[in-house]
């Protein structure tokens, strides 16, 4: 798989997690009302800690082969969110083999730092102005390797994973509290 | 038991979407891959130019590219760290031997009894994109000191990153003044100490430095700064 071919499969797994961040959202506000989520709700509730795993281990493998394979040069803040999201896959895989939900507090000030520097990262894609007015000699954050379908940026990939995270470990309803 | 073994199926069919929706991508992106291979981006030879021995300032022979040899007569600048304290200010600017993109003979001489505002530009840069209009506005408006005389270097040539190749793109943007092609190697800007892009500096007949600055600057805060820097 070549580069751009691997830029579009990551940027459709990136759409894939903000698409599972609307339905954990939704079954969690669905859930109170709805029976019928009940199934789904169990599902997320059993997988929600594998799946914040896989989340933040894929999240972690694309950035090493962006910045390894293909070269490109991580800047000030991107190398922010690496340092949120690289122990979260160590962590979260093992809560996972654990099953410790209670692992949730210790990813959360990674998840929201990350969430937070990504967003802002995201931001300064679209209005350069809004960032510290300069480019920076080496790697810059306004700087964009590529944009695919129209907004998906290596920062949209970053905020989408620590949302989906988040989203996982602090959303995803217990069946107890979805409706029968 | 049946509860238990209802939720593992609920499990499994969660993670078996997931598993799906990954390999849908991979499919996706394989194919469109493919099929995008005839409209990736060649990746152009940034600079075309044959190394010319330039100290003796001959241009005869010199051939048009993105990026031009450079030579620096006299002591580089230290990077600009410090706005607040300018090491560089009240220090003598280097001499740039260089060439144009067309490859014709370009020298920016500081000491040659005018006052010099050397932009460094880079045409990925959004901030460079931002900041060529509010200098052409304030040419428009007549706002440029008597004498000052401004230049571009074009540095930091990336062919895979926006706006290449910067011949064109300081074309497209209206650029009026004479610019400079550094070198791949970014000797002009490592010589006058940029440390990020729009980077300017003003020099006096005498080619000592004024006054550098880094970032993008509206109209007033450019002129505010210029009229400041060239009244030291």
């Amino acid at each position: 798989m070549d580069v751009q071919s691997m830029e579009l499969f990551s940027s459709l797994l990136a759409i894939v997690a903000a698409g599972g961040v609307i339905v954990v959202l939704t079954v969690r506000v669905l859930g109170s009302r709805f029976g019928a989520v009940r199934p789904v709700a169990e599902g997320l509730h059993g997988a929600a800690l594998w799946l914040a795993w896989l989340v933040a281990a894929v999240a972690t493998a694309g950035s090493l082969y962006f910045s390894e394979v293909a070269d490109y040069v991580p800047c000030r803040l991107c190398w922010f969110q690496r340092i949120c999201m690289y122990p979260l896959a160590g962590i979260l895989l093992v809560a996972a083999i654990r099953r410790d939900r209670n692992v949730r507090w210790y990813a959360l000030p990674l998840a929201a730092a990350g969430l937070g520097v990504s967003t802002y990262h995201y931001v300064i894609e679209w209005k350069p102005s809004l960032g510290d007015g300069a480019c920076s000699v080496g790697p810059s954050c306004t700087d964009i390797w590529f944009r695919e379908l129209g907004f998906v940026t290596l920062a949209f990939m970053a905020m989408a994973g620590f949302a989906s995270v988040l989203a996982l470990l602090f959303v995803t309803p217990k069946p107890e509290s979805v409706a029968p | 038991m049946n509860i238990e073994k209802k939720n593992s199926n609920t499990v499994r069919l969660v993670v078996a979407a997931v598993v799906v929706a990954i390999v849908v991508a991979f499919v996706v992106a394989v194919v469109m891959g493919d099929s995008d291979d005839d409209a990736s981006t060649p990746s152009a030879d940034v600079s075309t130019s044959t190394v010319v021995d330039s100290d003796d300032g001959v241009d005869e022979g010199s051939t048009a590219g993105e990026n031009q040899p450079v030579v620096v007569v006299g002591d580089v600048l230290e990077p600009l760290t410090d706005p607040a304290g300018d090491s560089a200010v009240g220090r003598s600017a280097p001499t740039l031997e260089g060439a144009r993109f067309d490859g014709s003979s370009f020298v920016i001489d500081p000491a040659d009894g005018t006052d010099r505002l050397v932009v460094f530009l880079a045409h990925w840069c959004p901030h460079c994109n931002a900041e060529i209009p509010v200098l052409l506005e304030w040419q428009a408006m007549g706002m440029i000191p008597a004498g000052l005389e401004i230049v571009a270097v074009s540095t930091a040539v990336a062919d895979d990153r926006p706006n290449f190749p910067p011949s064109e793109w300081l074309i497209e943007m209206g650029w009026t003044w004479d610019a400079m092609a550094d070198s791949a190697e970014m000797t002009a800007a490592t010589a006058y100490g940029v440390t990020g892009y729009p980077f300017m500096v003003i020099t006096g007949p005498d080619g000592v430095v004024k006054g550098r600055t880094s970032g993008e600057k509206g109209l007033e805060a450019l002129d505010a700064w210029v009229t400041e820097t060239l009244g030291r």
